[in-house]
């Protein structure tokens, strides 16, 4: 009977998702709203995310849930968070990964930016090159001398191709002069498994995001010689940047924010972008991003678009440029 | 030890304790749920955590986790459905023992051997955890391909009569694990333009599609042959007595060992550990041919094995910060929303709560003893469901599992799909236990070996440049040829047709 009653349970559950959303009323939001991730939970994205909305519930007046839709490489989530109804109580939690690279380097992943409508930009998140702590390689220099001697024998690791991590290992070799089989490739499937590789001394370098590695660098183990911010980042003021190294092409930036479907109505975009205005205003989630080695870095939604556009162009030709496509 | 007394303290408090109990009733109901895993029970009860203080939202995590190591093993030995991937390996002793009318025994064998497994895991993970941090760093491909190697020859052991029909079982699960996007380069493999399958295919939906679905078309079929399903009436049976508890004691420190190596590795997870412990208990039973047949070692094994991993998976995360699983990811992530970063910092600054989260693991552990011995009894309600309204219930009940996985409708059509290949396996008398095996394996086994490769630039010695590379693949040999001679042993050259059921 246990089974039959949970299953009654199941069922009434199912009827009730299915429900019929309730048709626009002017006070938006005037039920709970669903913000969808590509990415795993607890992840770094998720923890962004899930920080974010922890905190705008308060300025939106509903509470928010954040779901993970995950899989292929975020493709799978943008693909449901493109097409759901454009009511405003379902939005993605946007990352550079699933929203612009991966659609750039992957044709057939199903969507481009103008299918969906950027609403706002709340934190930028800078990427670092690893080595281990106690390397011989103690300067970015180094690492361009030893890589040139070193006939290709040295590894670098990060969380896969067709990731922004990949994209800054290569326009740094780019800008060092070097080729990208000077180095060997090993891709590991998340921040975690190719932070644990650096770690155990199984690759050379590790390019990932500065808040995978804050609490590593904070404890000694590994050491960052660049990072891709164009200023040093205010937590970490020992990280040089790449530009001031002389290699100011090395600008890669992972960002994230919230996006909708396309025709969202108006006041749905509207309301949000004062949510994260008032977030970004908000004294203590500021103070908890820029801990973990994220920088709080607004766009509206005009501002938003145009940046995903350009810098959706920007990768697509990077990624032809650079063999970087994945098909 | 004055570390240790203030963290006792800490894991003692009322909040904490209810939170536990909380999250163990919570984590089991999911658990007996297909399609609902552990890691969305932990996802789900997440946001609720927030606004309790950091030790208490632990507890109810931690409850939710280590519940979910145990909780798919009622279902397992109930409807031969494992509630989550961990119990695939309970299926295959645990059901049989039910048909025979000794599910009492059976979960009360589970729930013991798993408690019992789980606290030894995580004694061994608090004794050794700098140590056991440190050996899962030297793992780095090539060394765990080596691991995986190893694991893989479990196949043999689940293989049944005939060792021929278990590698092709397994040759399926490899294959069926390549479905997706490629774990190396990310390209779509066997995709052909279904956007849903890029993300592979889940394991549940093939567990219920190879378990499940096969059991209830045979029995339905044989029952109205001899004239009405619904005259199968099981007894519960007997309870545990304690000196059949007791004398596993060998194979719950084998199970422990086991799962605290593969638990301390990132990604590995519980499922892979339970057929481990499996088959370890195999290897050294004085009744292997029982194994598959409702062996309640076997059942002791695979139970020890997966909960064991439950305190090992949380080193790597509390001292690297690394995270071992997707369970463990969202702890981490519940962590660092608390403003405690686990990383060496925090074993550093605060061994207290790092000692207490591991106390109350424990505690959540003891917790779960005691609500599941109540489970048991509400079980008893299964059995008495007559088969014609049990067995329609169950398949609406796997349907919705498998589509509340992902909210996809290939989920469902891949159980489906599955359950008629298990049907034909089945009556083939080709094992399916291999298949799940391959299935679960397959992804690590096929991303180190490449990851190894292109680390060594194509070359293999790059398996063999370390001593644990060596000393796995030389227990991957001594394993395979010790299998085939006791499987010799064992069945004989006949090829004799086994019912089997994994």
């Amino acid at each position: 009977m246990k089974t039959l009653f949970r299953n009654v349970a199941a069922i009434g559950l199912l009827a009730a998702v299915a429900l019929p959303v309730e048709a626009l009323a002017s006070d938006y939001p005037t039920q709970p709203v669903r913000i969808v991730l590509p990415f795993a939970a607890g992840g770094s994205t998720d923890i962004a995310i899930r920080t974010f909305a922890q905190h705008a519930e308060t300025y939106l007046g509903q509470s928010i849930a954040v779901e993970n839709r995950t899989g292929g490489g975020g493709g799978v989530g943008v693909n449901y968070g493109v097409n759901v109804e454009p009511d405003g109580y379902t939005l993605m939690g946007g990352a550079i990964g699933a929203h612009s690279i991966l659609p750039a380097v992957n044709r057939g992943v199903g969507y481009e930016p103008s299918d969906y409508t950027p609403i706002g930009m709340f934190q930028m998140n800078p990427v670092v090159l690893l080595v281990l702590n106690e390397s011989d390689h103690q300067s970015l220099d180094d690492v361009i001398a030893a890589i040139g001697e070193s006939s290709g024998s040295l590894s670098h690791g990060d969380l896969g191709p067709g990731t922004i991590h990949r994209l800054t290992f290569l326009l740094f070799l780019e800008s060092a002069g070097l080729a990208a089989d000077d180095v060997i490739y090993v891709p590991f499937g998340g921040g975690a498994d190719s932070l644990a590789a650096l770690l155990g001394g199984h690759v050379d370098f590790h390019a990932t995001n500065l808040t995978n590695a804050a609490e590593s660098l904070r404890a000694g183990a590994v050491r960052a010689l660049a990072v891709t911010t164009p200023e040093r980042v205010d937590h970490f003021p020992d990280i040089p940047t790449f530009a001031e190294l002389g290699h100011p092409d090395v600008d890669t930036l992972a960002w994230r924010g919230i996006i909708g479907p396309n025709d969202l109505p108006s006041e749905v975009v509207e309301t949000w972008d004062s949510v994260i205005r008032a977030v970004i205003d908000d004294a203590e989630w500021a103070a908890t991003v820029e801990e973990r080695g994220d920088i709080v870095f607004h766009m509206g939604p005009d501002a938003f678009a145009a940046f995903i556009d350009s810098e959706f162009e920007r990768y697509r030709r990077l990624a032809e440029e650079l063999d970087f496509i994945v098909e | 030890m004055e570390v240790l007394i203030e963290s006792f303290w800490i894991a003692a408090q009322g909040s904490a304790v209810m939170g536990a109990l909380f999250g163990v009733v919570f984590g089991l109901f999911i658990a007996v749920t297909p399609g609902l895993t552990g890691v969305m029970a932990v996802a789900i009860i997440l946001p609720f955590t927030f606004a309790l203080d950091a030790i208490t939202s632990m507890a109810v995590l931690l409850g939710v986790y280590v519940s979910a190591y145990y909780g798919g093993a009622v279902t397992a030995i109930m409807i031969a459905t494992p509630g989550t991937p961990n119990a695939a390996a309970t299926v295959l002793d645990g059901y049989p023992l039910c048909r025979q009318g000794l599910a009492r025994k059976a979960l009360q064998m589970s729930l013991f051997a798993s408690v019992t497994g789980g606290i030894l895991g995580v004694f061994v993970a608090m004794s050794i955890f700098p140590l056991v941090a440190q050996l899962a760093l030297r793992f780095g491909p090539p060394e765990m391909f080596a691991l995986l190697v190893f694991s893989i020859t479990v196949i043999a052991g689940v293989s049944g009569a005939s060792l021929i029909k278990g590698f092709l079982a397994a040759t399926m699960g490899f294959l069926l694990s390549t479905i997706g996007q490629d774990p190396i380069f990310g390209s779509s493999r066997f995709v052909f333009g279904i956007s849903d399958l890029m993300g592979g295919l889940h394991i549940l939906p093939i567990l219920i599609g190879l378990f499940t679905i096969p059991e209830l078309i045979v029995r339905s079929v044989a029952g109205g042959r001899s004239g009405g399903a619904g005259a199968t009436y099981i007894e519960m049976g007997p309870a545990l007595r304690f000196k059949e508890y007791i004398g596993q004691w060998r194979t719950y420190l084998r199970s422990a060992a086991a799962g605290s190596l593969l638990g301390a590795l990132p990604g590995i997870g519980g499922s892979p550990a339970a057929f481990l412990g499996y088959f370890l208990a195999q290897r050294f039973s004085k009744r292997p041919e029982l194994f598959g047949r409702g062996s309640i070692e076997g059942l002791a094994g695979a139970e020890a094995g997966n909960s064991s991993v439950a305190g090992a998976a949380m080193v790597p995360m509390m001292s690297l910060g690394i995270p071992g699983g997707a369970t463990t990811a969202v702890i981490m992530g519940a962590l660092i929303i608390h403003g405690l970063t686990p990383g060496p910092t925090l074993f550093a600054t605060r061994p207290e709560f790092v000692y207490s989260t591991f106390l109350v693991l424990i505690m959540c552990m003891l917790i779960m003893l005691f609500i599941g011995l109540g489970m048991i009894r509400v079980a008893n309600l299964i059995v008495r469901i007559p088969t014609q309204i049990l067995f329609p219930a169950v398949l609406i009940f796997a349907t919705y599992g498998a589509y509340a996985i992902r909210n996809s409708l290939v989920d469902v059509i891949a159980m489906v799909l599955v359950g008629v290949l298990g049907t034909l396996m089945r009556l083939q008398a080709i094992p399916a236990a291999p298949l799940a095996i391959a299935f679960i394996l397959g992804p690590f086994f096929e991303q180190n070996l490449r990851r190894s490769l292109l680390m060594s630039g194509g070359s293999i010695d790059i398996f063999v440049r370390s001593w644990f590379g060596v000393a796995f693949l030389c227990l991957a040999l001594v394993s395979a040829v010790a299998t085939a001679f006791a499987h010799r042993r064992l069945h004989g050259s006949s090829r004799t047709a086994v019912t089997a059921n994994g």
